[in-house]
């Protein structure tokens, strides 16, 4: 597989560059001091990194010299004299594209993993490294923060938020279902001393008939407490066909806007489909196909050209190897000219190899742009047969569009026919509405009326001793019956008056919300479980992995000075153990084995939570290396990029030109 | 019951794909509430 990077004004070159990496090898970028080779893994690091969302992770990066630090304008990568840099790194079928403006903006196409950062930046202020250097053990962070586990605790926190909130809405539920089951004991006992009291007025009225009195008052007393009677139950009943109607009339207005709401929803997804549909149908299959077509006559052509170039390269490369041969040759014997390996005859100086050796590789490099750009319209050509055959698939969708819509289409039918029959009756109760009220009204002026004439006949009889006292109780039981009618009004008022509750936002009946919160409690505990079941694989299986990992490193690498390095699972403390079996303390590690160390940590800790993203980039980590260990280092590289085909680039500085190579 | 369970499932695949894309919590915490008051919304009709 290869890697192509793309810079354009980054760092201190103006302008577009090219660069090329193989997978399943070490590439080393030699160079000065300056000469530009640390902005070229940089680059690489920002596009498979970004977006960087943690603060600490930022920190980093602006330490690497990658990310914006909040004092300055811009990128670090950005170069000083243009408004606008441009990463893109390609390989296997992904495009990494960053583009860094003047303002401090960075936009990326798709997005990376900035835990990149902490695992395959080799660098020596990489956190890891910062860690050994400084002697500290503590390495809870590598199981915290690289593995999901911190992801998922924060996920956690989350769903835990709303089912705190979900509890104490239950808890004011509770407390409105508490008051109404209060004021349903309340209502029977109001409606227990209600009848009570109105047998008790019964029988003083009973008793009162029974005492020897002017017989033409007691009859018209009798008739009129009768007729009081009637109405009073006339009156209730009048009151209750009201009450149901109001709450039906209720019901029915809910409805209605819940069966509007859904039509306006059904109704604008019916839009969106037939737009679709529209789109859909516009795409004309034949030009697509004509366009495919062309682009694949054109990549033929485009390999073809691609073949020529690669063959005239690789003859190329011949030329300039004999060369460079014959020339080091004549360096080497201190000659200063050779024999022509043309006509055999004559001879040809040094200065004629190095004009020679100019010239080849002036060519080769133009060969090699124009095999670059051949290549990259290949790409851009496959791109658009990529983006072609999903149009030409997205025909079939229209089927599925118009199933949905027909189905659409019957609901938004059914829901008005619902919403009409709705809206009659409606009708027909608010018309009954007001024949009601002036019942009840007619009824409460004839109640007066009666009362009225009770009164006056009852001023008549309490001149008769005996009538006297039963007629002050009566009195006093009256006032109390009124007291009771109104508490009972009142308690079914509130008992059947329909409670809302917010949640998120959204009103909900309360006779709906008990299942609803119901089924959340279940999605909720569901979810959780799950959550913590990923918290506990993730913090102690990561661990053992990354033990594991740093054993086969070391086995590996058949470093002799190290037995045994690994994180303690209790507190996951860093434990180094010498081949002697001593314990060796972290701050007591030389330079390079501090920077062993602290590599061999970063490698094992891609291996385990970021294997995926094929690369580790290093900047000039070897430098506090001697050669032996340098050697050892770079062989396992080799294995490791070979072994999971990998690309591993590294920065070396050297006194030569900015040259890459793999090595 | 069957629904609750297409649901659970479906919050466990948005959690599953926002730790692969690496978690941006604002982000989660956003389209998290939508995810909620969508279900909420569809639970109500």
């Amino acid at each position: 597989m290869k890697a192509k990077l793309k810079l354009v004004n980054v760092g201190q070159k103006i302008g577009e560059e090219y660069w090329e990496f193989n997978s399943g090898a070490v590439t080393e970028i030699r160079g000065r001091t300056a000469s530009g080779k640390s902005r070229i893994i940089k680059s690489c690091a920002l596009a498979l990194s970004l977006p960087i969302t943690s603060d600490e992770i930022r920190s980093n990066a602006i330490s690497f010299g990658i990310a914006r630090s909040d004092d300055a304008e811009c990128s670090p990568l950005l170069n000083s004299n243009k408004d606008k840099a441009v990463i893109e790194l390609k390989y296997d079928d992904i495009l990494k594209r960053v583009e860094l403006d003047r303002d401090g903006t960075e936009k990326i196409n798709i997005p990376g993993n900035q835990k990149f950062l902490y695992s395959s930046m080799l660098v020596e202020n990489s956190k890891i490294h910062n860690y050994i250097d400084r002697g500290i053990a503590d390495f809870s962070w590598i199981v915290s923060e690289m593995s999901l586990a911190k992801d998922y605790e924060a996920v956690k926190r989350i769903l835990i938020s709303y089912s705190d909130l979900l509890v104490s809405k239950k808890e004011e539920i509770e407390k409105g279902n508490n008051e109404k089951i209060k004021n349903q004991e309340l209502l029977e006992k109001r409606k227990k001393e209600l009848t009570e009291t109105n047998n008790r007025i019964y029988k003083i009225e009973k008793e009162i008939d029974a005492i020897e009195i002017n017989p033409q008052l007691k009859t018209e007393y009798e008739e009129i407490n009768n007729d009081l009677r009637k109405i009073k139950k006339q009156f209730v009943e009048n009151k209750d066909k009201l009450k149901k109607h109001q709450k039906e009339l209720s019901e029915i207005e809910n409805n209605i806007n819940n069966n509007e709401n859904t039509i306006k929803r059904n109704s604008e997804k019916i839009e969106e489909l037939k737009a679709e549909k529209k789109k859909l149908e516009a795409i004309d299959i034949t030009s697509i196909n004509k366009e495919i077509e062309k682009i694949l006559k054109e990549n033929a052509n485009l390999r073809e050209s691609v073949g020529i170039f690669k063959e005239k390269i690789d003859s190329l490369d011949q030329n300039i190897k004999d060369l460079n041969k014959d020339y080091k040759r004549l360096i080497e014997t201190n000659e200063e000219k050779a024999l022509c390996w043309t006509c055999n005859d004559g001879y040809v100086s040094i200065s004629y190899f190095e004009n020679e050796l100019g010239k080849k590789n002036l060519e080769k490099e133009n060969f090699q742009n124009e095999l670059t750009k051949k290549e990259n319209s290949i790409d851009n050509n496959n791109s658009k047969y990529q983006q072609l055959q999903k149009e030409k698939a997205s025909k079939d969708r229209i089927e599925i569009i118009e199933e949905e819509y027909e189905k659409l289409s019957k609901t938004v039918g059914l829901l008005g026919a619902e919403k009409d029959k709705l809206g009659a009756r409606k009708k027909e109760i608010d018309g009954e509405i007001p024949m009601h009220r002036e019942n009840i009204k007619s009824r409460e002026i004839k109640i007066q009326k009666k009362e009225q004439q009770i009164k006056s006949i009852e001023e008549k009889l309490v001149k008769f001793e005996q009538v006297a006292p039963k007629l002050e109780e009566k009195n006093l039981l009256t006032k109390k019956l009124g007291v009771i009618e109104k508490d009972i009004e009142d308690l079914e008022h509130s008992i059947n008056q329909k409670f809302f509750f917010e949640f998120l936002g959204i009103k909900i009946e309360d006779l709906k919300i008990n299942t609803l919160f119901k089924d959340f409690e279940e999605i909720f505990k569901e979810v959780n479980n799950y959550i913590d079941l990923n918290i506990k694989e993730q913090s102690e299986g990561a661990a053992i992995k990354f033990n594991d990992n740093i054993k086969k490193i070391i086995k590996e690498l058949e470093f002799s000075e190290f037995n045994e390095i690994s994180l303690n699972l209790e507190d996951y403390n860093l434990n180094i153990i010498r081949k002697d079996n001593t314990i060796q303390p972290i701050n007591s590690l030389s330079g390079g084995e501090k920077v062993v160390v602290s590599s061999l940590l970063q490698i094992s800790a891609k291996e385990t939570y970021n294997p995926d993203i094929p690369f580790i980039v290093g900047d000039d980590i070897i430098l506090k290396m001697d050669d032996d260990r340098r050697e050892i280092f770079y062989n396992y590289l080799k294995n490791i990029a070979k072994e999971n085909d990998w690309f591993i680039i590294l920065t070396r500085t050297t006194d030569e030109d900015l040259i890459i190579e793999e090595i | 019951m069957s629904q609750n369970k297409n649901i659970i499932k479906e919050i466990i695949e948005y959690i599953e794909t926002s730790m692969h894309e690496g978690l941006d919590e604002s982000e989660f915490i956003k389209n998290f509430r939508k995810k909620i008051e969508k279900i909420l919304e569809e639970k109500l009709l």
